[in-house]
């Protein structure tokens, strides 16, 4: 029996030593209007799993004093969680982690092809790599994405997927707000042991996302009301409108 | 079933007979988890034409629509790359092949990407591409600017950053309006933009960007060069029943190199206009650096402008206004830039009140009724030039002249306790003003800014009254009929400051002043007793000839640290004055020397707690209207003078914040504190006559004002409405003579409490609805006091983006007034857009209950006064708005 044992801790190691040599990590670099950071996807065979920094920024310039000697204090630090994003390169679907102020959300994304178009003419070498101009129109918004052969691996950042090549950048060029991610580091094989794993009780708290946009939108909605009703004396609302302004704009189930 | 679908599928793989599948299996000696990438190239060159993925059992699929030579590539990470040469003839419908990848480990290092943007972002500058954020319906800038990301835009017009409003907007770096942007925003057509840059940390001297504080922000508007020099504008016309009307008008064209803003406005509906150019006349933004002189003007003794306390001038103020303005800037050569601004304005006001006085104070009591007749004529002209040359990357030279020229003719008919009184009051307001400013900015986030300033202002005055009430005053003329007061106020300004500011690696700043400010009053004036137009006296203690220079030269500084949540400024301003009194009779001087400190605290607990707290000690120095000597008629009734001496006031000062919650939290609250201690001030000696008042200054130690307010906000979800409530409680307690009694302590406090509720609903109706009582009290050997209510119910109805009404009703309750105490008022206010931005309709109505008269109540510490002001009568007004 203990040989047994021997034997299968052996296999063991060997074979998640021959898995790692496998793992990439890709750092990338997001920006939007606001803010940037770091952002990391670790791919190993079939899975991959996408995640965000913690971001903490603090807004040095939060305290005014007015004329009249009053103190104006603003927001001063926005923060950020680790949101993780698990998916599969061979099918469609998400997983996603979304930690907010109060709550956790467990989200399922399943969407449904990227249609991507490829201009073979445009190349851009981005640090050594060759890469490829591809566009795509996905949730809302047009994006241009170079992605690079000489990595083949049809993964990228955030949700960003299926182009025959690793994505070392892409951004939004419609909409508003611009978003942007773009390659930092690259590291293979990534040796650190990363638990790829969903969560053993994700599928039992999991909710769709149409579900999750549901009660985001309703968040927001019931926000602007309240500035609304606190609207200073002999102030007109004319109409109140919410606009997405995130990543995704429209969904499948919108249209 | 199953051959109609064996026939279909037949019927399209020939319908599609140049497509051709690719199918198979790829395998390897180790396990192959990762997908791998199935490519087919042009054999040539090399481009992609398909490409797939395998599934989870190893196999692709892939369909191409091309025949002839290519390569099929097949790639996976931690996999030799294969390439099999194929051929593709018309011929040929499916093609298996199977490929065997061997393993071969890879190694990456890092890498660095530089790519092109849409917006850029340099710093505090975010540029954004009109064209990206285009959506095809905008036709105003302000439709343009709803669209940009951290742009909000309220439905007045106002444009926010975030929560903050933008200082200006600025049209390719050029601005007319500062804080009057909407009438730009409002009217320029959206498609002249080519790009719209976000200035944060916005500084008004372009070299001070991120060395001074600032906390501005800007927008500036980028003119595509094919659309400069389109002329655009609104004119805004309205008629109503009586002969009301309101025209506006504005026009503008922005070239290359000249920029043009015609503005014109004429109405008889109360609305002051002057209101809108305040903005162009003198900017805002002063804590810039090169402020000095900013609130150096001419006191004017008397006036006999409309009072109304607490309530909406546009009700009482019947006017008859008409402003023009031309605004230029030219920029003859890419360094020097040259604005002009000029303005004319003229205005008729007739205001009509009753006053009921009642005086019961030491020793005296008495009733005066007065009904007043009140005509203000004014005619303002105003020029203002100004030159920014910039004669190196790291230098600006700015030169402002302005000059402006005011007269005002006010004439009052009083029934001074049934005694027909006639006032006349003509005077007028000439001001030169010549400021000169450099910048020069020092390496490693340092500047110097030298700016000089002269000022010149004179303000005569000449006052006359029809009849001679002060028979007590003056016994020895009796028989005198009436009176008249000449006098000269002139004031003229020096000052030159030179200010270093320097923003330290750690981000903390660092400005010292040192700088010195002249200045100069004259005060003349001559008072006489007439009688049938003759001079019969002047009495000498009614008379002042008098010369008042103060010059002050002094250092200051400032320092602000910050530490994790805590941030501490301190400030010290060093005064060495050196005042200098003359009149014919004698000269006397003073040379005072004093500090005034000054910290403040801000700490941000947690999220939801902040707290700010400052304490101030400040000295300041007495002005020309505390200085004088002998009295000066400064209405009909009253005489005041000066203290005749030097002084310099000594004032502590604490303030403290509280705010728990944030704006945007369901629940909402701050607190604001101050206490004031006057260590010494101006008090007043009075003396009370029916007939007339005579006061002087004293100097009196010991005045205390303490006030606290909170408000509280809470959104009920349940109605969708929010909750507001407002406390407010402030104490004053100071000391002053009245009728040669001994000092007499005046306590005065005041309570306000109000609740309103306002509702957010995205339908058609919303309501907000409130009532504030406020209850004032003296106390004195006496004590008087009362409480007033004022209730609003405001409803608006928005039937589409189109068609949209607002009801404004107001319900105002006097406690104290036994008869007439309440009135209610009902606005309203409609508009239908026609087309889009382009012309819209409207009506409007205003004191639809013709509530003809109005009446106040107010308590001082020498009695009560009640006051009936006449009101503008129920008009409504059908307006047409059309943009060109």
């Amino acid at each position: 029996m203990k040989q047994i044992l021997q034997i299968i801790s052996i296999f063991l190691f060997v074979n998640t030593y021959a898995q790692n040599a496998n793992q990439l990590l890709v750092e990338y670099h997001f920006k939007n209007d606001y803010y940037n950071n770091d952002e990391t996807l670790v791919v190993k065979n079939n899975t991959t799993l996408y995640t965000n920094d913690e971001l903490n920024l603090t807004n040095e310039d939060n305290v005014a004093q007015d004329e009249d000697g009053n103190y104006l204090i603003g927001q001063k630090k926005i923060s950020l969680k680790k949101k993780s994003i698990y998916g599969n390169l061979k099918n469609n679907t998400y997983s996603i982690i979304m930690p907010s102020k109060k709550k956790t959300y467990f989200v399922k994304d399943s969407l449904g092809d990227l249609d991507w178009k490829i201009h073979p003419k445009d190349t851009l070498k981005i640090g050594d790599y060759l890469c490829t101009k591809a566009t795509l129109n996905f949730r809302g918004r047009d994006y241009i994405a170079y992605f690079t052969e000489e990595i083949p691996i049809p993964a990228g950042p955030w949700k960003f997927k299926a182009l025959p090549g690793l994505i070392l950048f892409i951004q939004s060029t419609s909409g508003t707000l611009t978003y942007s991610w773009q390659v930092k580091k690259i590291v293979l094989p990534f040796n650190a042991k990363i638990d790829l794993q969903l969560p053993n009780n994700f599928n039992d708290k999991a909710i769709s996302l149409k579900e999750y946009v549901g009660i985001i939108d309703e968040k927001h909605l019931s926000e602007v009301k309240v500035l609304d009703a606190r609207a200073p004396k002999d102030t007109a609302v004319e109409s109140t409108k919410i606009r997405r302004l995130g990543i995704e704009l429209v969904y499948e189930w919108e249209k | 079933m199953g051959k109609i679908a064996f026939t279909l599928l037949l019927l399209i793989s020939t319908i599609s007979s140049a497509q051709i599948k690719l199918v198979g299996t790829i395998s390897s000696k180790s396990t192959l988890e990762t997908p791998v990438t199935v490519k087919v190239k042009d054999s040539l060159n090399e481009s992609i034409i398909a490409y797939t993925f395998t599934d989870h059992n190893n196999k692709y699929k892939l369909t191409i629509d091309k025949i002839g030579k290519f390569n099929l590539v097949f790639t996976a990470l931690g996999f030799e790359k294969k390439i099999i040469p194929i051929t593709i003839t018309k011929e040929q419908t499916e093609l298996n092949t199977n490929v065997l990848l061997v393993e071969k480990s890879m190694r990456l290092d890092e890498v660095v990407i530089q790519a092109e943007k849409a917006i850029k972002v340099n710093n505090d500058t975010i540029v954004f591409k009109s064209k990206f954020f285009k959506v095809g319906t905008e036709e105003t800038v302000e439709d343009l600017l709803k669209n940009i990301p951290g742009l909000q835009i309220d439905n007045e017009g106002t444009i926010k950053v975030g929560n903050q409003e933008i200082e200006k907007l600025m049209i390719d770096g050029d601005d007319f309006f500062k804080k009057g942007y909407k009438v730009l925003s409002k009217n320029m057509p959206a498609y002249t933009i080519e790009e719209i840059e976000i200035l944060k940390n916005f500084s008004n001297n372009s070299l001070l960007k991120g060395i001074e504080e600032s906390k501005k922000v800007a927008l500036n508007l980028k003119v595509a060069d094919k659309y400069k020099r389109v002329w655009f504008g609104n004119l805004e016309a309205g008629l109503g029943n009586n002969n009301f009307y309101e025209f506006r008008g504005n026009l503008m064209n922005f070239g290359k190199k000249n920029k043009f803003y015609f503005l014109t406005n004429l109405n008889n509906i109360g609305y002051d206009s002057t209101g809108d150019l305040q903005q162009l006349i003198s900017p805002t933004g002063n804590s810039d650096a090169t402020k000095i002189g900013n609130n150096q003007e001419a006191k004017q003794l008397l006036n006999l402008s409309p009072s109304t306390a607490n309530f909406n001038q546009n009700r009482t103020n019947i006017n008859n206004a008409e402003l023009a303005s031309l605004n230029a800037i030219f920029n003859p050569t890419k360094k020097l830039k040259v604005k002009t601004l000029g303005f004319f304005n003229w205005d008729e006001l007739d205001f009509f009140k009753n006053n009921v006085n009642v005086i019961e104070t030491e020793g005296t009591s008495f009733t005066n009724i007065e009904n007043y007749k009140l005509k203000n004529q004014k005619s303002i002209a105003f020029a203002k030039l100004e030159l920014i040359y910039n004669s190196s990357k790291t230098s600006l030279l700015e030169a402002t002249t302005k000059y402006n020229n005011a007269r005002f003719n006010d004439g009052s008919n009083l029934q001074f306790n049934a005694t027909s009184t006639i006032q006349d009051l003509k005077h007028s307001k000439t001001l030169f003003d010549q400021k000169i400013s450099y910048t020069q900015q020092l390496k490693n986030k340092k500047a110097i800014v030298l700016t000089g300033r002269f000022i010149d202002e004179k303000a005569p005055q000449n006052y006359s009254i029809n009849r001679f009430f002060y028979q007590d005053l003056f016994p020895e003329n009796r028989d005198a009929s009436s009176v008249a007061q000449s006098s000269e106020n002139q004031m003229q300004f020096a000052g030159i400051n030179l200010n270093f500011l320097n923003r330290k690696k750690s981000n903390d700043l660092l400005v010292i002043q040192l700088g010195n400010e002249y200045r100069k009053d004259v005060l003349r004036s001559t008072f006489s007793l007439l009688k049938d137009n003759d001079v019969v006296a002047q009495p000498k203690a009614y008379q002042n000839d008098l010369t008042y220079l103060v010059n002050d030269l002094y250092f200051k500084g400032k320092y602000r640290l910050e530490y994790n949540d805590i941030g501490v400024t301190g400030k010290f301003a060093t005064h060495q004055l050196f005042n200098k009194l003359e009149n014919k009779q004698f000269s006397s001087t003073q040379n005072p020397f004093f500090i005034n400190p000054s910290i403040g605290l801000d700490w941000k607990i947690n999220d939801k707690n902040k707290v700010a707290t400052a304490y101030s000690y400040n000295t300041t120095n007495a002005k020309i209207l505390d200085v004088y000597s002998n009295f000066v008629l400064t209405g009909f009734r009253s005489f005041e003078s000066g203290s005749s001496n030097f002084n310099q006031l000594d004032a502590s000062r604490f303030n403290l914040n509280y705010q728990l919650g944030n704006w945007t939290d369901k629940f909402f609250a701050h607190s604001h504190l101050v206490y004031i201690k006057n260590h010494n001030f101006l008090s007043s000696n009075t003396l009370i006559n029916q007939n007339f008042t005579q006061s002087e200054k004293i100097l009196i130690k010991g005045r205390e004002y303490f006030n606290v307010n909170s408000s509280l906000d809470y959104y009920l979800n349940l109605i969708s409405s929010n909750i507001k409530l407002d406390i407010s409680y402030s104490k004053s307690d100071f000391k002053n003579v009245v009728n040669n009694s001994n000092l007499r302590e005046v306590v005065s406090k005041n309570y306000n409490y109000g609740i309103a509720l306002r509702s957010g609903y995205d339908g058609i109706f919303n309501y907000h609805i409130g009532t504030k009582w406020t209850t004032t009290a003296i106390r004195t050997t006496i004590a008087n006091s009362f409480t007033d209510n004022m209730s609003f119910l405001n409803l608006s109805f928005v039937f589409s983006t189109k068609f949209n009404i607002q009801l404004q009703s107001e319900r105002y309750y006097f406690g104290n007034l036994t008869t007439n105490n309440t009135y209610y008022f009902l606005d309203f206010n409609a508009r239908y857009k026609l087309i889009k931005n382009k012309l819209s309709l409207g009506i409007s109505g205003n004191n639809l209950f013709n509530t003809k008269t109005f009446r106040s109540y107010s308590v001082s510490d020498i009695g009560s006064s009640t006051t009936e002001y006449r009101l503008l009568p129920r008009f409504l007004l059908l307006k047409v708005n059309y943009r060109f």
